[in-house]
């Protein structure tokens, strides 16, 4: 596997999930008031029936990469005898999820569109 | 199946031991594995927890330290992307300014010779990485108290200053020291006036967000 994309695993194509790892997490953390890093990796692997993988190494600098831009917040809280870092939406980070949801749905059906108009000419 | 505070411990000494000695992301990780290791426990009721452990350890001890060794770098280009944006703020460029004008104007009063300065501006620019060293040496030890990533990885913002931007300045000054002596004294001194605020900022900033996030007792 190429040495950037080992980072996220995913059981088909992966070159197709990379780019969106920022906003499936963002995604996440919209429909959930704050998240942990663990808690993130399990819930895409459930939603997807274990289509997707995220691993750890591609989840932490993204969270981290969020965090500095000021799109999320940390709040710490000791939890089952330990420290656990949770994630949550900022203002700016709801503001640019939808963005980011937007463009992501015209990407799709700009797609769509091109394969359609490519499977009519094929058949 | 939730761990106990000794099996908590046990995981904290063993990534200690392996060199994650930065508070923030040993405490991340420790979760991590935690959460990893109770996940796994539940589908292996029947090993203990040393077992289950050691094979996810076997596993993923790897991964985990080269992602570690990844971020730490990471971190590091981050700082310097921040001094970088902090030096170049309107209000730092306006203090750069402000600094320059001055020095300019106590140059001319006073007719300071400039190729004395020069025989003393890494004498200066040592000055300034030493009181900055100090400041973020005594900030470590008796304020955040504990390792966190983003102020160790600091100590590289403190290397450049001593030793990259020496050299930049060595060359430039080598080059146009008989045209534009005066000028290029005053802009070095300007420079390292405005660096200094922003590190100063920069270690502030990291350090109220970590008091604010893991509650440092200073």
């Amino acid at each position: 596997m190429h040495k950037k994309i080992r980072y996220i695993c995913f059981m088909s194509n992966s070159k197709l999930y990379k780019g969106s790892l920022t906003t499936i997490i963002l995604k996440l953390l919209s429909e959930n008031d704050k998240m942990y890093g663990y808690e993130i990796t399990q819930k895409v692997k459930e939603l997807t029936n274990g289509e997707l993988s995220i691993t750890e190494g591609a989840l932490y600098p993204a969270l981290h990469k969020l965090e500095a831009d000021g799109l999320l917040d940390v709040e710490v809280k000791r939890v089952d005898n330990r420290l656990r870092k949770y994630y949550k939406l900022t203002e700016k980070g709801k503001k640019e999820t939808v963005s980011m949801l937007n463009e992501l749905e015209r990407y799709i059906e700009t797609m769509r569109i091109l394969l359609n108009s490519k499977l009519e000419r094929l058949t | 199946m939730k761990l106990g505070p000794n099996q908590i411990h046990f995981i904290d000494t063993y990534l200690l031991n392996s060199d994650v000695i930065y508070k923030d992301v040993r405490a991340e990780m420790v979760d991590h594995v935690a959460s990893a290791i109770e996940q796994k426990w539940i589908e292996e009721p029947n090993k203990t927890f040393r077992e289950v452990f050691k094979n996810y350890m076997i596993e993923n001890k790897k991964q985990l330290l080269d992602d570690f060794n990844a971020f730490k770098k990471q971190i590091t280009k981050r700082l310097f992307l921040e001094l970088g944006k902090t030096t170049l703020t309107p209000l730092s460029i306006l203090i750069g300014i402000l600094v320059f004008v001055l020095l300019n104007y106590v140059q001319n009063t006073f007719s300071i010779n400039m190729e004395y300065l020069y025989e003393y501006w890494k004498a200066l620019s040592l000055s300034v990485v030493i009181v900055l060293t100090l400041i973020w040496y005594l900030s470590k030890r008796y304020i955040v108290k504990q390792s966190y990533i983003a102020i160790e990885q600091l100590m590289w913002v403190l290397v450049f200053l001593n030793y990259g931007a020496n050299f930049i300045f060595d060359i430039v000054i080598n080059l146009f020291f008989e045209t534009y002596k005066t000028t290029l004294i005053l802009t070095i001194t300007a420079f390292y006036v405005v660096v200094f605020i922003s590190f100063i900022k920069i270690l502030r900033d990291h350090i109220v967000r970590y008091k604010n996030k893991y509650q440092i007792q200073s």
